[in-house]
C-alpha cells in the first residue's frame, strides 16, 4: 500500500527542504556561536559538527528503511505499539510547532530591529503567516517545490557576501587551534542547534521518488549546509577583529552594512527582505510537519484544517504577545535541548530498539 | 470556485497589514543630516553639530545647527525642534570629531555608540579629527567650494586614493578600536587658507590622540598597511656621487607601478622583531640632474631605495616613540607568535615600542619615460 505515492517529491526537493530548513537562521547566528566556542579556530568545530549530523542524518535513513511506505509515526505504531506512535505523534507535533514559532519569531525580530522598526511585530509576523498558509496548505510536494525556488532565487547571496572581500584581513584566522584542541571539541555541541531540523528526513522518507538516493539526498544536503556555514563563518572571522566580534549581533547582516554600493543604500535592508525565502524555510515546512502529525493523529487524510488552526492559533496569540530577542535566543536554548535529544539521540536509540527487535523475532522465527 | 473563494480570501488578507505602512518617510518630510559633529563646550559638555542640505531656491544651500546634549540622541532631539522636517540620521557621511573633543574626552568612542545599536543608522561614514572648534568648520562657508557635507565627501575621497590620508569609516574605527594588534588612525583635517587635509590623526588603544603624520608621511603608512591605491609618487634625492653634478638639488621622482610588501615576524631576545621587506616597480617620472639612467641604471635604483628605506625607517622610528602601531604590526605578532603575544597584548603599543623593526627596500626602474 503506496498512502504517500500520490505526494510525492525528488530527490532535489529532499535536499533542499533538508538544508534550508537548517540554513535558516543558523547563517545569520553561527559565526558568533563558534567564535564564542572555539575562537578563530570555530570552523574545524563546525566540520566535525557537520560530520556528526551527516551520521545521525543517515541513521534515520536506515531507521526508516524499515518501514518504507510510512512516516515515523506508522513505523513507531507497528513496531512499539499504537499508542507510543500516538505519543510521538503528541511529541513531534509540538516540537515542530516549537521550532516553526522560533524561526518566525527571530525573523519578525530581525525585520522589526533592521527595517521596519516603527511596525508592530505582531504586525510583520501576521504578514509573514499569509505566505506561509499558501504555500504549507499544498502539502509537501508543494513545499519541496518551494523550497527549490527559495533556494535557487538564493544563489546570489554568496555574491553580494564577495562586496565585503575588500574590508577583509586574513590573518585574522592564523593562527590554528591558539588554544589546541580542547575548546574546539567541546564546541561541537553548541553547532549541533543550527544544524537541526534534518528530523524532517523521517516523515519526507516515504514520500521520496527515488528512496535508494535518500543517503545521497542526506550526504548532499549536509554539504550544503556545511559549505553555506563555512563560507559566512570563515569571511566573518576575517572581517571583524578578534575583540569585535563578541560585540556584536547578527554578524553576516552587520558585515552587509559596511558595504557602499553607488546605486544602493541599505545593502542589509534588502538582504533581510530577500533572505525572507531562506528565512521562511524555518517555519514553513515546520508548521506543515506539525499538521501532519495532529492529523495523523486525528486519522484524517487533510492536514489544513489543523494548519489554519495552527496559523490562526499564531496570528492571535502573537497580537497579544511577541518574544523579545533575549526571549527569542532562551527559546532556542530549549530548542537545541530538545532537538539533540528528538533528532540526535532518539533515531539511535530508536535504531538500536529495531536492530533488537528484528533480532529476538528472527530468533524465535528460527526456534 | 472554491478555488476562487480561496484566492479572493488569501488576496483580502494580505491587504490588511498594508493599512500598518509605519515606516514611511516622505522626502518632504524628513531633514536628512549629512555630516555629524561631536565638540565639547569650555566645561566639558558634549555639543552635536549637524549639517542638513536645503532644498529650496534660499541663498544658502544648507542648514548648520548645533545644540548641547548629553548624549547623540539626546542631540539628535534637540534638533529636531529646529528642523523643518523630521531629523533623519540615515544619509549621514560624515563624522566630524574636534581634536580637543578627541584629546580631553576620556574614552570618547563610546559616543558612537548609537551608529552601532540604532540598526537605523549608517556605519559608513568617515570620520574626520578637525583641528579646531567645530564651530569654525561648520559655519565656514567657503566662496570657493560646495557645500560642507560634499567638500568634505570630495576632498576625503580625493586625498584618499591618492594614499594622502587614511579612509576610515565608522565601522573601520569599530574594528581598530577593537583591535589589540592594531592602533586607529582617522583622517585630519583643519581650515587654514581654506579647509585642507592635514594627513592623519594617530590615536592609542583607548582613543586617545597622540599625534599626526603629515600627507607624505601617511602614503608610507598605506604602503606598509597594504593598503596604497593607485600608483604613489616619491621625489627622492640622488647622491651628488652618482649623478657627478655639483648641484644640490639632483631630484628623480617615480611613480610604483606595483608595490610588494612582505612582513615577517620573530621572537627573540624578550621582544619582538619584524623584517620589512619592500619591493617597488617604478617609473621613472622626472629628472632633474643629467643622470644617464641606461648606464647607472642599477646605482640608481639602490640610491633610490636607499632614500626610500630611510623614509620608512623614520616613519617606524617616529611610530614606536610615540607607541603607537596603525600599521598592524600586533596583528602579525599574533598570527605568528600567539603565546608571545597574549603577554603583551594588553598594552600591545609599549611592546610596538620596544619591538625591533628591519626595513629592506629594493627599487626597480620599469619605464624610465619617453626622452633619455
Amino acid at each position: 500500500m503506496k498512502k504517500y505515492a500520490f505526494n510525492e517529491i525528488t530527490t532535489m526537493q529532499f535536499i533542499f527542504i533538508i538544508s534550508g530548513i537548517a540554513i535558516s537562521y543558523g547563517f545569520i547566528e553561527i559565526p558568533q556561536v563558534l567564535y564564542n566556542g572555539a575562537g578563530n579556530s570555530g570552523w574545524i568545530t563546525l566540520i566535525f559538527g557537520s560530520l556528526t549530523t551527516t551520521a545521525a542524518n543517515l541513521v534515520i535513513v536506515q531507521v526508516m528503511k524499515k518501514m518504507p511506505d510510512g512516516t515515523i509515526l506508522e513505523l513507531l505504531a507497528k513496531y512499539a505499539g499504537k499508542w507510543v506512535g500516538r505519543a510521538a505523534a503528541i511529541v513531534l507535533s509540538a516540537y515542530f510547532l516549537y521550532f516553526a514559532y522560533g524561526g518566525i519569531v527571530y525573523s519578525t525580530r530581525v525585520i522589526k530591529a533592521r527595517i521596519l522598526q516603527e511596525t508592530p511585530a505582531y504586525m510583520t509576523l501576521i504578514m509573514l503567516l499569509i505566505p506561509a498558509y499558501v504555500v504549507a496548505r499544498g502539502g509537501i510536494r508543494i513545499v519541496g517545490r518551494y523550497a527549490e525556488v527559495s533556494m535557487g532565487l538564493s544563489l546570489w547571496i554568496p555574491l553580494v557576501f564577495m562586496v565585503v572581500w575588500g574590508h577583509t584581513h586574513w590573518l585574522y584566522l592564523l593562527p590554528v587551534l591558539p588554544e589546541g584542541w580542547r575548546p574546539v571539541l567541546t564546541a561541537v555541541p553548541s553547532t549541533f542547534f543550527y544544524f537541526l531540523g534534518f528530523g524532517a528526513t523521517a516523515f519526507l522518507y516515504p514520500f521520496l521518488k527515488n528512496k535508494e538516493k535518500a543517503a545521497l539526498g542526506v550526504c548532499c544536503s549536509q554539504l550544503i549546509t556545511l559549505l553555506a556555514y563555512l563560507f559566512i563563518t570563515l569571511l566573518s572571522f576575517a572581517f571583524f577583529s578578534p575583540g569585535e566580534i563578541t560585540k556584536i549581533n547578527q554578524l553576516s547582516i552587520y558585515m552587509l552594512k559596511a558595504v557602499e554600493l553607488p546605486f544602493l543604500e541599505q545593502v542589509e535592508g534588502l538582504f533581510i527582505v530577500l533572505y525572507l525565502f531562506i528565512f521562511s524555510m524555518s517555519w514553513i515546512p515546520l508548521f506543515l510537519l506539525s499538521s501532519f502529525c495532529m492529523s495523523w493523529l486525528a486519522g484524517r487524510a487533510d492536514h489544513r484544517i489543523f494548519l489554519r488552526i495552527l496559523l490562526a492559533g499564531t496570528a492571535v496569540f502573537s497580537y497579544f504577545y511577541v518574544p523579545s530577542f533575549n526571549v527569542t535566543y532562551e527559546m532556542g536554548d530549549w530548542l537545541a535541548k530538545f532537538g539533540m535529544a528528538i533528532e540526535y539521540a532518539a533515531p539511535v536509540l530508536l535504531l538500536g530498539y529495531l536492530l533488537l527487535y528484528d533480532a529476538i523475532r528472527g530468533r524465535r522465527r528460527l526456534s | 470556485m472554491k478555488r476562487i473563494v480561496h484566492a479572493l480570501g488569501i488576496s483580502l488578507l494580505s491587504l490588511g497589514p498594508l493599512t500598518g505602512c509605519f515606516d514611511r518617510v516622505d522626502l518632504e518630510d524628513a531633514s536628512l543630516s549629512l555630516v555629524a559633529g561631536v565638540d565639547i563646550t569650555e566645561d566639558h559638555r558634549t555639543m552635536s553639530y549637524t549639517s542638513i542640505p536645503v532644498f529650496s531656491k534660499a541663498e544658502k544651500k544648507s542648514q548648520e545647527l548645533k545644540v548641547v546634549a548629553n548624549t547623540q540622541r539626546e542631540g539628535r532631539g534637540k534638533l529636531d525642534a529646529f528642523t523643518v522636517g523630521t531629523f533623519n540620521g540615515r544619509k549621514i557621511k560624515v563624522i566630524a570629531l574636534s581634536k580637543r573633543f578627541v584629546q580631553e574626552t576620556p574614552d570618547w568612542f563610546r559616543y558612537m555608540d548609537i551608529y552601532f545599536r540604532d540598526g537605523r543608522n549608517p556605519i559608513t561614514p568617515r570620520v574626520v579629527v578637525f583641528d579646531g572648534t567645530l564651530d569654525q568648520l561648520f559655519y565656514y562657508h567657503s566662496p570657493n567650494q560646495p557645500i560642507l557635507p560634499l567638500m568634505l565627501m570630495g576632498m576625503i575621497k580625493s586625498a584618499s586614493e591618492r594614499s594622502e590620508t587614511v579612509d576610515t569609516t565608522l565601522q573601520e574605527l569599530h574594528r581598530q578600536m577593537n583591535e589589540e594588534g592594531q592602533t586607529p588612525f582617522l583622517t585630519e583635517m583643519s581650515i587654514k587658507q581654506d579647509a585642507m587635509i592635514d594627513g592623519t590623526s594617530l590615536l592609542d588603544h583607548k582613543g586617545r590622540y597622540v599625534d599626526m603624520l603629515s600627507m607624505p608621511e601617511t602614503v608610507l603608512l598605506r604602503i606598509l598597511q597594504k593598503n596604497a591605491r593607485q600608483s604613489v609618487g616619491f621625489s627622492l634625492r640622488m647622491p651628488s656621487s652618482l649623478t657627478g653634478s655639483t648641484a644640490n638639488e639632483d631630484w628623480v621622482s617615480i611613480a610604483t607601478e606595483r608595490v610588494k610588501v612582505k612582513i615577517d615576524s620573530a621572537y627573540a631576545g624578550g621582544r619582538f622583531r619584524f623584517f620589512v621587506n619592500l619591493r617597488f616597480s617604478a617609473s621613472v617620472v622626472e629628472k632633474l640632474s643629467g643622470l644617464d639612467l641606461d648606464d647607472h641604471q642599477g646605482g640608481a635604483e639602490a640610491a633610490c631605495a636607499e632614500e626610500l628605506r630611510d623614509k620608512f625607517e623614520a616613519l617606524i622610528a617616529k611610530l614606536q616613540r610615540k607607541k603607537v602601531d596603525p600599521v598592524g604590526f600586533g596583528i602579525y605578532a599574533r598570527a605568528h607568535h600567539y603565546k608571545r603575544f597574549k603577554q603583551v597584548k594588553e598594552n600591545w603599543g609599549e611592546a610596538f615600542g620596544q619591538s625591533e623593526v628591519k626595513v629592506r627596500v629594493s627599487v626597480g626602474f620599469a619605464d624610465e619615460g619617453s626622452v633619455k
